[in-house]
């Protein structure tokens, strides 16, 4: 799939969500409405527009460009985006402070191909800046679910 | 006055005050530098110790931590393109592809050192509009403010470079989450379904963090690039005073829209990085190399983020008007010093608000000054591989994040922007407008409601807006005709070559 | 210079250094566990505050906690958290669901807090009701007029020369207070709500936006008396406070004040009455006379409460506490003991019929359909 064709594939999606937000609006008092109603249906407006010039556009140049992107990348792409996600949803679970040990331990094992020690050893030093800087900065972090705290 | 003016130094300069000032300074620094930490969590260290000091003491340190607290973040924000708090997000657009180009030394030198410039250039306005500031803030009634907004929306349709389409439907977005929570007008929640979290909106750190730096670290990650794609660093900071030194009037326009746009109470600071670089764009010229890594860049926005500083403390202490989180608190600030904000700034305790602009002076030179010795060291980040690099910023920014409502809400919405971000960002859609929008969304539709409300239709006719208007107009088509004569003339020279 | 800079930045290390220790040891040394006599000794109290840091309640936690810390038996550390968000649902909501009555944590609550609780706001989940409350902190405020309306006193209510405008921020918050005022003295008043806060309605008032605003005593007494001086600003009323009885007074900060029910005695020869005058009082109490209230939870330790009680008490007839606090507490003394207790049920005994009054005001007048 061509940039074009995921750049319509998102404008549609844009329409789709300015759409339902002037949905939305309309439920609202008359004060609290005005402005997103307004500009929820400007935007679908406009994404509509858009979406025309897009295909039109698409539809003119079908021959020229066939350039797709690396499917690898792609690939990576999510790859990392799981890696975000799983320790956000890890912090959930576990906690900040037990939640970054893990992922730390793993990903530098298995993304950075870090040698054992210097992985456990990098670890340590970042729990250790976090309790510090936590502590003077008088910073808060999520306990988790599981309730369990090691500080 | 000047008496007044002499005597505030000498006080400032006490053997037993400077160490507090150094102190806020340190904090400032520290804040900056790390990525999504803005000034109020800045404020909320310093505040307890607050307790208990002279006034001139506990000005000095929180003064001191919320002059540098612009100078700090200009190294994320150049560095890894994230934000380092909301003041430096057009800094991004130029200094990070000038790191990415191995440029970051010269970049930070000439952000730094426009920092520094701007920093006393504000003060000095302080210090000089304080006769004029109360007619000046009383001039802008809800429909100039609404007229601002508009100015700092029309931004949008400079920063989209050739797809203005895409960018005004990207401020669009922005406009519609900032429409999320509370309106302004009544009392009823928008696109809340109900949850705690979204009652007070969303908070800009996290989306700024979620919109610029979230995508970078994939992609970083993704292309195993470390940030600066040349092996070496070129060009060091001494080269990027040197840019600033031949830039001198764009800092001082930095400089000068940033104190006046400072002072405008509720229209709040974080759009005026966004003004100036617009601005800088749009009167410069031979602008087609903005975004790619131009140093003119970073060196308006630079310049205004620390002016604005000083221009944003007149509404805060003559009409106790916060114009911004850090303000916020600084009004807090004083009254546990035993002060209040008010005329008697300017009457009884003259003496504390000429101290503050001292701070505000001495602040911004040791704190630009410390920030040039450390980007030597710091810009050496940039050359770290990603799949080393990223795992810690992402500890780092995770933390960030959480500081903004401390609720877990904000890490889910990190990552929900984060991806509308990386979505864009591959397919090429301007990401900077939604920013803008999203900031300005409460203001636009808060001072529109007034207006129509008190004035009906005839608000147009005001002369402050009419002015704006057609400041608005102008730039805008002032900037599409200079652009197509520039085209031309490229034309014509890629004609001549050819 | 450069001797006096090189001492700074050994001073500034030496500070940094005393910090980071200061930090250290004040995280180890709370977990000793309290076996004398006397219930917080050795231990700790957290007031959480449902705002952010550097606002009114967040001023007045952090100023009250060192005087209870002095003053309470057994001198317990404490600390201030921010818990924002929600307009302070958020924070209080936690307190109650997530906090452990335990003696250890408290609540400090403002005018804005208590109105969605009276309102009924579904997002609630505290009962004011059943917490015991330490501390209250009355403020008052002042509603001025510009002198161009030809507004001077009771008698020329009806008869100004302008349209009356009123910038407001939210009819369900201080605001409402005021708005109750002009619907007991059947004033005409277009009211206009939406502005960021009452700094920027006052700065309506001085361009002339608006023409008719209230501040509350702090404020008034340091940006708008100046403007009183000068002739641009006529007070009309006090708002008053709410005596042990339920009965509006003088203001201690405004003696030489009419209250509104004065004002209306003047304006109409007769005492207010009828369910606006009953609404108008509820919620001057709620929002004014006891603006704020450090909380503690309904099944705390019962020696908890009374040290906590005593500790208040004495903290408040220390002379330093009055001195000191001019700025944060605006002038008033803080409710302890018996008078608390009073002045918080009396706000808490609103009648159902008025609080429904209120919601049919509010949607009629104001469009707001939440509290339905």
């Amino acid at each position: 799939m061509s940039k074009e064709v995921k750049s319509i594939l998102f404008t549609f999606f844009l329409f789709i969500i300015f759409c339902y937000m002037g949905w939305e609006a309309n439920s609202f008092s008359d004060k609290a409405k005005f402005f997103p109603f307004f500009v929820a249906i400007g935007a679908a407006v406009l994404s509509f527009v858009s979406l025309v010039l897009q295909s039109i556009d698409l539809f003119l140049r079908k021959q020229k460009n066939e350039h797709t992107e690396d499917i690898g990348e792609i690939k990576r792409v999510l790859q990392y985006v799981l890696w975000v996600v799983g320790y956000i949803a890890l912090i959930y679970v576990v906690g900040l402070i037990l939640a970054t040990i893990l992922f730390l331990l793993v990903f530098l094992l298995v993304e950075s191909k870090f040698r054992f020690v210097t992985t456990v050893f990098s670890t340590v030093l970042v729990i250790g800046g976090l309790f510090l800087i936590s502590n003077i900065l008088n910073l808060y972090w999520p306990s988790g679910l599981l309730g369990i705290t090691i500080f | 006055m000047f008496d007044a003016a002499l005597e505030a130094l000498s006080i400032v300069l006490d053997p037993n005050r400077i160490p507090f000032m150094f102190l806020g300074i340190s904090v400032g620094l520290l804040i900056g530098i790390l990525p999504g930490l803005s000034g109020t969590v800045g404020m909320a260290i310093l505040l307890p110790f607050v307790y208990g000091m002279d006034p001139y003491t506990g000005m000095a340190m929180l003064i001191g931590m919320a002059a540098v607290l612009h100078t700090g973040d200009t190294f994320p924000s150049i560095l890894i393109g994230m934000p380092g708090s909301s003041g430096s997000q057009a800094t991004i657009m130029d200094g990070y592809p000038l790191a990415r180009k191995g440029q970051a030394g010269r970049a930070l030198g000439a952000a730094f050192f426009s920092s520094m410039i701007g920093g006393v250039l504000g003060g000095l306005v302080l210090l000089v509009s304080i006769p004029i500031a109360k007619p000046l803030v009383l001039s802008f009634g809800s429909p100039e403010l609404f007229m601002l907004s508009v100015l700092g929306l029309s931004m949008v349709g400079i920063l989209s470079g050739n797809t203005p389409i895409r960018g005004v439907l990207v401020g669009m977005i922005g406009l519609m989450l900032g429409a999320v929570g509370a309106a302004p007008a009544v009392a009823e929640y928008r696109y809340t379904f109900e949850w705690i979290y979204l009652f007070n909106g969303l908070p800009l750190a996290v989306v700024a963090l979620g919109l610029f730096a979230f995508p970078e670290m994939i992609e970083l990650l993704a292309k195993k690039q470390s940030i600066s794609k040349s092996e070496k660093l070129e060009g060091g900071w001494l080269e990027g005073i040197k840019d600033t030194i031949k830039h001198k009037w764009l800092v001082l326009k930095g400089a000068t829209i940033g104190s006046l746009i400072g002072f405008v109470p509720g229209l709040g600071g974080s759009v005026v990085d966004w003004i100036t670089y617009g601005i800088t764009k749009q009167t410069a010229k031979a602008n087609n190399n903005f975004g790619k890594g131009d140093i003119r860049g970073v060196i308006g926005p630079e310049g205004a983020n620390n002016a604005k500083e000083g221009g944003a403390l007149i509404p805060t202490l003559l009409f106790s008007i916060p114009g911004s989180g850090t303000t916020a608190i600084l009004l807090g600030g004083l009254s546990l010093l035993g002060l209040q904000a008010g005329p008697r700034m300017v009457n009884e305790d003259v003496s504390v608000t000429l101290s503050i602009v001292w701070t505000l002076v001495l602040a911004n030179i040791f704190g630009a000054a410390a920030c040039i010795f450390l980007s030597k060291y710091i810009s050496r980040l940039s050359l770290i591989p990603a799949t080393i690099l990223v795992p810690f910023l992402l500890v780092v920014l995770t933390v960030a994040s959480y500081q903004s409502s401390r609720q877990f809400g904000d890490l889910l919405l990190f990552i929900g922007i984060g991806l509308l971000g990386l979505v864009m960002k591959r397919l090429d859609w301007p990401r900077a407008p939604l920013l803008i929008g999203f900031v300005l969304s409460q203001a636009s539709e808060r001072y529109l409601w007034i207006s129509m409300e008190r004035y009906g239709f005839t608000w147009l006719l005001h002369p402050g807006v009419i002015i704006l208007g057609v400041i608005i107009v102008a730039l805008i088509a002032g900037g599409y005709v200079l652009k197509r004569s520039t085209e031309k003339k490229d034309t014509t020279e890629t004609a001549n070559t050819a | 210079m450069k001797k006096l800079l090189k001492k700074s930045y050994l001073m500034t290390g030496i500070v940094l250094m005393l910090i980071t220790a200061i930090v250290l040891t004040g995280c180890s040394s709370n977990s000793a566990s309290g076996s004398s006599s006397t219930f917080y000794e050795g231990k700790s109290l957290e007031l959480l505050v449902p705002f952010g840091t550097g606002g009114g309640t967040d001023t007045f936690a952090r100023f009250v906690a060192p005087y209870l810390n002095e003053n309470v038996k057994g001198s317990p550390t404490i600390q201030t958290v921010n818990v924002p968000g929600g307009g302070s649902i958020n924070g209080s909501n936690e307190f109650v669901l997530s906090r452990k009555p335990n003696g250890q944590n408290a609540l400090v609550t403002s005018g804005s807090t208590h109105m969605p609780y009276f309102l009924g706001d579904p997002a609630v989940k505290y009962e004011l009701k059943d917490m015991k409350p330490v501390m209250g902190l009355p403020t008052g405020g002042v509603v001025y007029v510009n002198p161009e309306t030809g507004i001077k006193g009771p008698k020329d209510l009806t008869k100004s020369n302008e349209k009356l405008t009123y910038a407001g921020i939210s009819a369900t918050g201080l605001d409402l207070v005021t708005l109750l005022a002009f619907e007991v003295l059947q004033m005409d008043v277009e009211t206009i709500l939406g502005y960021d806060g009452r700094g920027p309605s006052r700065v309506a008032f001085e361009s002339g936006e608006s023409n008719i605003d209230y501040q509350t005593t702090m404020a008034y007494l340091s940006n708008v008396k100046p403007l009183v001086k000068e002739g641009q600003a006529n007070p009309l009323f006090s708002f008053g406070q709410l005596n042990e009885k339920g009965e509006v007074v003088r203001d201690p900060a405004f003696p030489d004040m009419p209250t509104l029910k004065e004002f209306y005695v003047k304006a109409y020869g007769e005492e207010p009455s009828g369910t606006a005058w009953e609404a108008y009082k509820a919620f001057l109490g709620s929002s004014f006379t006891v603006q704020k209230v450090i909380w503690l939870h309904k099944d705390a330790p019962k020696e908890a409460v009374e040290a906590l009680s005593q500790g208040a008490k004495k903290a408040v007839e220390d002379p330093e506490f009055t001195k000191k606090g001019e700025e944060v507490l605006g002038g008033y003394k803080p409710y302890v003991g018996d008078q608390l207790d009073k002045v918080v049920k009396n706000m808490l005994n609103t009648d159902e019929e008025v609080t429904n009054w209120v919601k049919e005001f509010l949607e009629k007048e104001y469009d707001i359909t939440r509290y339905q």
